[in-house]
């Protein structure tokens, strides 16, 4: 089965320091969970995939692949064919990663209209279903409000059903829950559970929380300031021997 | 940590200073605002030593000459040499700047702290006296003045500080106020300081780098007014040479004889854009997010 | 959310009253500074002594200073700002007829500074750090440099002098002067308005080059302001966001980034506008335009002080409005504060 995703020596610099150093991993249509401690480099691994590193950053990689296209030499085209139609991106915290001055439905119907031909009233239908999908009950009221207008929960949930709107083969979520409250956190993870599963995606799931990950995901890889260092079943976790897997595991031991 | 780190407060301010200078100097804009107006004050100073005419006499037979091997920049309508003009023009403008820049942020500065820390009847009694002269556009303001005091270089440098003051005040409250909350103030008032002492040694020092920013762009539109000044003919009394009077005068002779004016002109941009180089240098070093 | 509205604007207004006392009070100040005693400017200087007591009485001048400053505000209150001592008429006469141009020119140039300035601030947000950015910071950079005045007489020598593109100082072709009815004294909209095609050609003709000298200056810092207000934007999650959508990075942009500056962008376009009525005091010189500014310059070398006072409380009059524009209004147009 190729790969969906293929990296390969993949060195992320910030400002002259070397943030990744020689990530190595593939995955298939599978849930990849990438753990670690804060500035350990793997929120840029999840940007660097679709190029969209911040400001001050460069990437270099031997080998950048999605379903064997090459990212890493990628003209802007080419990257925006792959952005939102076939790899989709959540970020941690909705109030900054929604557009603050455009309605909820306005910004999935862009989502809509950007990937697919559509008139605005079906679009707006489109709109109004995937708000469904992701569990809100008055699809019609949200679609009108705006970010600042919704709890942490319901942002995040609006913000995936906009970035699974164009049906990407692979998500990348961020944090997706580090921002919210363990109820909707629970929720927004039950709803991604379901999405991705029903969708048959890949998912590469980016936390500091090793519990979940090891929860949500088939396999996980454990970074630790900037090299991965280990890379196992999620099953398998509880039994690795690494000195930095092994104090993740305690701190979530210890954790409420 | 390394022997070299300095072992007292005195040598670790120099030590600061040192490193402040350092990255000054590589940082092209504020380098090259620098030359100019390093450039600029020597103009000034070095003026009866540089000049290669006396400003001031004239030679009727020579009027209006064009650029030649005689006369660099050309003659004036009075035959007087433009270059000499021009580097003796450079002394008023700077003296304006000077005293501008010397007399004004620290004025802005004791103002917009003093309301920014006692808040209540002082902070809007300053404030407001503020917005009364913000309400006013800059050239305005000194052409009222003007008008009443009469013309003269120190009537127009007053004006000119009237109108320039506020936004240092605004700047200097800005900062008191998000310092006034700190922990460190906290602390210093726990150790006995008085109010004034807060304010002169920690609080005052801290508004500074703002300033100075501030002040070095200001400098630019400074000499930019002064010299909208002298083009109206409410600067320095002829026929001392002043940029903004010289192409006033030579006005009458664009057609044909354009070098009168444009020289001049030319100098005044040359002035305002070293500050105002000078002065986006230090913002992009001091606040580096602002680019 | 009306009690949310109401104390602030109450607020403001206050705010405003006090700038305006103050602005009258300094006014006021300003004129009794003048050296020459304005008893004498009326009687000259060859009256008796009886004379001259009378006729300052009559000018209220022998009353203490805050009865004087009363009949001042007083006197303003009604519309009356005494009576130009060159034109010889109203001073507010004058400034009905002067005011208009000034506008007329100062909106103009604000126009073409956020035509041009808005999307040159784009382009270089968007070619951030490369030579098409610094070309444009240097662009501003000579913005923030060159006088007014002296770039309005290399422009008159360039485009008139020389080249021949632009028509010549003034607002009009002489012959065509008092030709359409002055409805709103803004030429343009006048003759628009009656229809005559050869008025505002004319006008348009004569506004043409203060309008772009002008304009350079408004556009150097409103692309500026649009560059640096972009640059910030550009480093949001929701722009990462919007990229990651698959959205073209035109639609991001203009769209998304731009769209979210919008507010503070007016505040930019009315604070050039402002810079602007100071520098036409300037350009109306070079350009013999009629406006105030030449109103209040010539007044002054006269020493015309009624109509220096009335000139500059107008336009001070007209900064205080905007200000209170800029706080009052734009600060409630974000959604966030509703």
């Amino acid at each position: 089965m190729s790969a969906l995703l293929d990296v390969a020596g993949l060195d992320i610099a910030i400002g002259g320091r070397r943030a990744v150093a020689g990530a190595s991993f593939s995955m298939a249509r599978e849930r990849l969970g990438l753990v670690g401690g804060s500035g350990a480099g793997k929120s840029l691994i999840g940007r660097s995939i679709l190029r969209l590193l911040p400001a001050g950053a460069t990437m270099r990689a031997k080998r950048l692949a999605f379903d064997g296209i090459d990212i890493s030499s990628a003209d802007a085209r080419q990257m925006q064919r792959l952005r939102g139609r076939r790899i989709g991106l959540i970020l941690q915290d909705p109030k900054f990663s929604l557009n603050p001055l455009m309605t909820i439905g306005a910004q999935i119907d862009e989502a809509f209209r950007r990937h697919h031909r559509l008139s605005r009233r079906a679009a707006r239908a489109r709109t109004l279903a995937m708000l469904e999908a992701v569990r809100f009950s008055e699809p019609q009221r949200v679609s009108a409000l705006y970010p600042h207008e919704v709890s942490g929960g319901m942002g995040q949930r609006a913000m995936i059903a906009m970035m699974l709107a164009p049906e990407p083969e692979l998500l990348i979520a961020d944090e997706p829950t580090s921002a919210l409250d363990p109820t909707s956190a629970l929720q927004v993870l039950a709803v991604l559970d379901d999405l991705v599963a029903s969708r048959g995606m890949g998912l590469l799931f980016i936390s500091h929380d090793l519990g979940l990950v090891a929860d949500l995901c088939d396999r996980v890889l454990v970074i630790e300031a900037g090299t991965i260092v280990e890379s196992c079943d999620a099953a398998a976790l509880a039994q690795s021997t690494h000195p930095y897997t092994r104090r993740l595991l305690a701190a979530r031991a210890l954790a409420p | 940590m390394s022997i070299d780190a300095p072992l007292t407060a005195a040598a670790a301010r120099r030590a600061r200073i040192a490193d402040a200078a350092r990255a000054l100097a590589a940082q092209p804009t504020a380098a090259a605002g620098l030359v100019i107006i390093a450039l600029l004050a020597l103009a000034a100073v070095a003026a009866p030593l540089i000049a290669p005419a006396d400003p001031d006499t004239q030679n009727l037979a020579l009027r209006l000459a064009p650029p030649g091997a005689a006369h660099w920049l050309g003659t004036d309508e009075l035959g007087r040499d433009i270059l000499a003009r021009l580097l003796y023009g450079s002394r008023v403008s700077l003296a304006v700047a000077a005293v501008v820049a010397l007399a004004v942020p620290p004025v802005g500065l004791a103002a917009g702290c003093a309301a920014g820390f006692f808040g209540g009847v002082v902070d809007a009694a300053l404030m407001r006296s503020a917005d009364v002269f913000l309400a006013f556009p800059r050239l305005i303001l000194a052409l009222a003045l003007v008008a009443a005091m009469g013309p003269g270089l120190g009537h127009a440098m007053l004006a000119i500080a009237l109108a320039a003051w506020p936004p240092y005040a605004r700047l200097a409250r800005a900062e008191t106020l998000s310092l006034r909350g700190r922990e460190f103030i906290a602390a210093a008032r726990l150790a006995g300081a008085s109010p004034a002492r807060l304010l002169v040694r920690h609080i005052a020092p801290l508004c500074l780098p703002s300033l100075v920013v501030r002040a070095s762009l200001d400098m630019a539109g400074v000499i930019l007014t002064a010299a909208g000044l002298g083009f109206l003919g409410l600067g320095v009394a002829p026929p001392t040479a002043e940029w903004g009077a010289m192409i006033a005068a030579g006005r009458r002779f664009m057609l044909d004889q354009w070098w009168v004016a444009a020289a001049p002109g030319a100098a005044i941009a040359l002035a305002a854009l070293g500050f105002n180089l000078f002065g986006e240098g230090l913002r992009d070093l001091l606040d580096p997010r602002q680019r | 959310m009306m009690r949310g509205i109401a104390a602030p604007l109450l607020a403001l207004a206050a705010k405003a009253g006090l700038t305006l006392a103050g602005l009258l009070l300094v006014t006021f100040l300003i004129a009794r500074v003048v050296p020459i005693d304005p008893v004498l400017a009326v009687v000259g200087d060859r009256a008796s002594p009886e004379a001259y007591q009378r006729a300052r009485s009559e000018m209220g001048l022998d009353r203490p200073v805050w009865v004087q400053f009363a009949r001042y505000v007083a006197m303003l209150g009604t519309g009356e700002l005494g009576r130009s001592a060159l034109t010889r008429s109203l001073v507010t006469d004058d400034l009905r007829r002067f005011l208009p141009a000034t506008l007329e020119l100062a909106t103009a140039a604000t126009l073409l500074g956020l035509v041009l300035g808005v999307p040159a601030g784009v382009y270089a947000a968007a070619r951030h750090g490369r030579w098409q950015d610094h070309v444009l910071r240097v662009v501003s950079l000579l913005g923030y440099s060159v006088p007014v005045f002296w770039l309005g007489l290399m422009a008159l020598l360039v485009f008139y002098a020389d080249l021949g593109w632009a028509a010549g100082p003034g607002r009009l072709d002489p012959w065509l002067e008092d030709v359409v009815p002055a409805r709103t004294g803004l030429l343009i909209v006048d003759a628009a308005v009656a229809g005559d095609g050869a008025v505002l050609a004319s006008a348009l003709a004569h506004l043409a080059l203060p309008a772009a000298v002008l304009g350079y200056f408004s556009l150097a810092y409103i692309s500026r302001m649009t560059r640096s207000l972009l640059l910030e934007q550009l480093g949001q999650d929701y722009i990462a966001a919007a990229r990651a959508k698959g959205l073209s990075e035109t639609r991001v942009l203009w769209r998304h980034a731009l769209g979210n500056v919008l507010v503070p962008l007016a505040t930019v376009a009315t604070l050039s506008y402002a810079q602007l009525l100071e520098g036409s005091v300037l350009t109306e010189t070079v350009f013999a335009w009629p406006g105030i500014g030449r109103y209040i310059t010539g007044s002054l070398l006269s020493l015309d002080m009624n109509a220096v006072m009335g000139g500059t409380l107008v336009v001070g009059l007209i900064f205080i409005a905007l200000n209170l524009l800029v706080e009052g209004v734009y600060g409630r147009l974000d959604p966030r504060t509703r």
